[in-house]
């Protein structure tokens, strides 16, 4: 496997074989965009309570982790052929925990995770370990919605309105777009009344993430040529409008947004409006620029290592 | 007069909310052990596992509960009666310890967390600490993990040794296993002294026997038949089909173990409201217990499916008889700690039954950083939960005027 050894993988957790798929294109489709390969990760979970977590990682990957390595497997059985595959088994008390455990021993540039819409009882917004990943995984991150999948893609729509997140939302879109040599509409939405003056330079912004993210001509092999259509459209709620628009489209992907209120603040309002109203294909984006380690991350460094 | 009636009953209440969410944590989460090695075995499927468990846990909680709960709710503390505000307090600093444990992962025992705090308010109520109570306390504690390590080490060795076949090893644990069963105490059998008794108790009461050299020979007597009743049986089982016969021990284990924790946890929940409904509502403790008794009921059938399936595949690997090696602990120390009255966590037993059934295979591949991280936990909740306990307690006094 010849890689330089300031790539950065983009990694992909697994957690059930129906999924793997899906979530490893998607995976793959970046490294490709990213000229890096990827890591499928699984979790050993060991919850504290576990009389198996005072087991030391290696003895729990080596005795007590079978169906981890049966997951494996499985995934790497479909991923993709024309793009390095790694794969890593991490020991963590929860899934999100051993998530970011991967992350740093990786130093990935890139997480896809998978995300199930079940109407779940908890208060969490997408369940307890897709917050703390979205809250704390220090790298970019992509969620994407598990079963609702596109058979081929033509069109990929992606709302722009500013923000860090937009950056990694755009490397999303071209990177399937170029697997599927598919269209990226970047769309802006005005409220009535409004200058359109914000939206149009949101739009721009968009376009050049598009032309100036990796993959344009910096190597020879991969050099995709992304068609991309730009479109302001004027709405009250952005939510409805996004949501109307979406079954002209295959794929959706979304930056996080931020604003909200603090039960929103994860996900941003506008995605979880949206997202129960649509077929298609979600991606939810989010920058790893905005994540700083916490102090109590740091403690915590205490229980993970070794 | 009326505004201090409606204050006592909203405590009233929001104590037994507070036991029940206590209880239902437990019964959520460290009632699966038992259980998790036999479905390992697939001796048993996940859901009926949770379903017996629950039940088994439950029957053990009203019959056995009463020695610790009332350690809990009368012994920690010296001088004074634990009020409803403090009963409050400190099942909400054992609760909220609990939710802790549960949502960051890290290792809170219920059995630190529930003394602790309870330590706390009495102090903080102007008790005096009852040192003897914690000497005894933080010795058993002490004790626990080189005893529960070692006789599961004992155990797997006994069951790995190649001169001792199955068919003799196995039965022989059933008889000691079924021994100590004639002697445990259970609530539902009276006694003249206390208010629970064994089998064996039961039976020399019956006979009226006189005890010879300070021992009684028909308890004896009752023991020896309970050894010897068993060890025939899983004998034939065994010497029928060897895995079978195993199987069924881990079985029966299992529901005893289930039945053990329910027993040695519920006083964890009700024991802050022990004078609360003992001593201001004047129920009969067996209230206290049942409502301790449906939480753990409510808490095995919602929590512990789950919790089944993620350790039965580690136990299926760890084989049978290292799983019966970390059963057996589990049920000799928590029926020691029922009969002693002490507050006890089930999970530090098993954790330590584990470690010691590894030791008995060779390497252990235990981490002691880990171990280390775990008892730092342990040592932290407890001390913690006191200062906490101590400091809410008087806060919430303050502010309500009842100091």
């Amino acid at each position: 496997m010849d890689r330089s050894p300031e790539n950065r993988p983009v990694l992909v957790a697994v957690a059930n074989p129906e999924h793997a798929e899906q979530l490893v294109r998607t995976a793959s489709d970046l490294a490709r965009l990213l000229e890096s390969y990827v890591t499928i990760v699984s979790v050993a979970v060991k919850p504290s309570s576990s009389p198996f977590s005072v087991y030391t990682d290696e003895t729990i990957i080596e005795r007590f982790a079978q169906d981890t390595r049966d997951l494996l497997d499985a995934a790497i059985a479909v991923a993709p052929e024309d793009v390095p595959i790694e794969r890593e088994i991490v020991v963590g008390r929860t899934m999100a925990d051993g998530v970011l455990k991967a992350i740093r021993r990786t130093d990935a540039r890139a997480l896809v995770i998978g995300w199930h819409d079940s109407r779940s009882r908890t208060d969490a917004i997408l369940g307890t370990n897709l917050d703390n990943l979205i809250e704390n995984a220090p790298c970019d991150l992509y969620v994407e919605r598990i079963g609702y999948e596109a058979n081929g893609v033509d069109s990929i729509l992606v709302p722009v309105a500013g923000g860090p997140h937009v950056r990694p939302a755009t490397h999303a879109a071209k990177a399937i777009a170029a697997r599927n040599d598919a269209t990226v509409h970047l769309l802006s939405i005005v409220e009535p009344d409004i200058d359109e003056g914000a939206a149009r330079d949101h739009l721009e912004a968009g376009v050049q993430l598009l032309e100036d993210s990796p993959g344009s001509g910096a190597s020879p092999d991969f050099s995709p040529d992304v068609r991309v259509e730009t479109a302001v459209r004027t709405g009250d709620d952005v939510s409805a409008t996004i949501a109307e628009l979406a079954p002209d489209h295959d794929v959706l992907v979304f930056g996080v947004t931020r604003q909200g209120a603090i039960q929103r603040r994860l996900v941003g309002s506008i995605p979880q409006r949206v997202i129960p109203r649509i077929d298609e294909t979600v991606i939810l984006a989010r920058s790893g620029d905005v994540v700083s380690p916490s102090r109590l991350d740091k403690l915590r460094g205490l229980w993970r290592r070794g | 007069m009326l505004a201090l009636t409606l204050a006592f009953w909203t405590f009233v209440g929001l104590a037994t909310i507070a036991c029940l969410f206590m209880a239902w944590s437990l019964g959520a989460n460290s009632n699966s052990p038992p259980f998790a090695p036999a479905i390992g075995a697939n001796a048993v499927s996940t859901l009926r596992a949770a379903f017996l468990i629950g039940i088994l846990a439950a029957a053990g909680a009203v019959t056995q509960g009463g020695s610790i709960s009332e350690t809990v709710g009368a012994e920690l503390i010296r001088g004074t009666a634990i009020t409803p505000l403090a009963a409050t307090t400190g099942l909400l600093v054992a609760a909220t310890f609990m939710s802790f444990g549960v949502y960051s992962g890290y290792p809170v025992p219920a059995a630190f967390a529930t003394t602790g705090a309870m330590v706390g308010v009495g102090l903080s109520l102007g008790g005096d600490p009852a040192f003897g109570t914690y000497r005894r306390i933080v010795m058993f504690w002490l004790l626990v993990p080189p005893s529960s390590g070692g006789i599961a080490f004992l155990t797997a060795k006994l069951l790995r040794r190649d001169d001792i076949p199955e068919t003799v090893g196995v039965p022989v644990l059933a008889a000691v296993v079924a021994g100590i069963l004639a002697n445990i105490r259970l609530g539902v059998i009276p006694h003249p002294d206390r208010s629970q008794g064994s089998i064996a108790e039961l039976v020399s009461h019956a006979l009226g026997s006189p005890t010879v050299l300070g021992v009684d020979p028909s308890v004896v007597g009752t023991t020896v038949v309970f050894a010897a009743l068993s060890f025939q049986f899983i004998r034939r089982k065994v010497v029928a089909s060897v895995e079978r016969g195993i199987r069924s021990f881990l079985l029966v284990l299992g529901a005893i173990v289930a039945f053990s924790s329910g027993g040695s946890q519920v006083g964890l929940a009700t024991g802050p409201l022990e004078a609360l409904y003992g001593t201001e509502l004047g129920l009969p403790s067996v209230v206290l217990l049942v409502i301790g008794a449906s939480g753990i009921l409510a808490g095995a059938w919602m929590g512990a499916p789950r919790l089944l399936q993620a350790t039965s595949r580690e136990y299926a690997q760890l084989g049978v008889r290292r799983s019966i090696a970390a059963l057996v602990p589990g049920f000799v120390i928590a029926q020691t700690a029922i009969a002693l009255g002490i507050p006890i966590s089930f999970n530090n037993i098993i954790i330590s039954g584990v470690i010691g059934g590894g030791l008995a295979a060779g390497s252990a591949g235990v981490s002691r950083r880990k171990i280390g991280v775990t008892v730092l936990f342990w040592v932290l909740t407890l001390v913690t939960s006191i200062g906490i306990g101590f400091g809410l307690y008087r806060l919430l006094s303050t502010l309500l005027g009842t100091s």
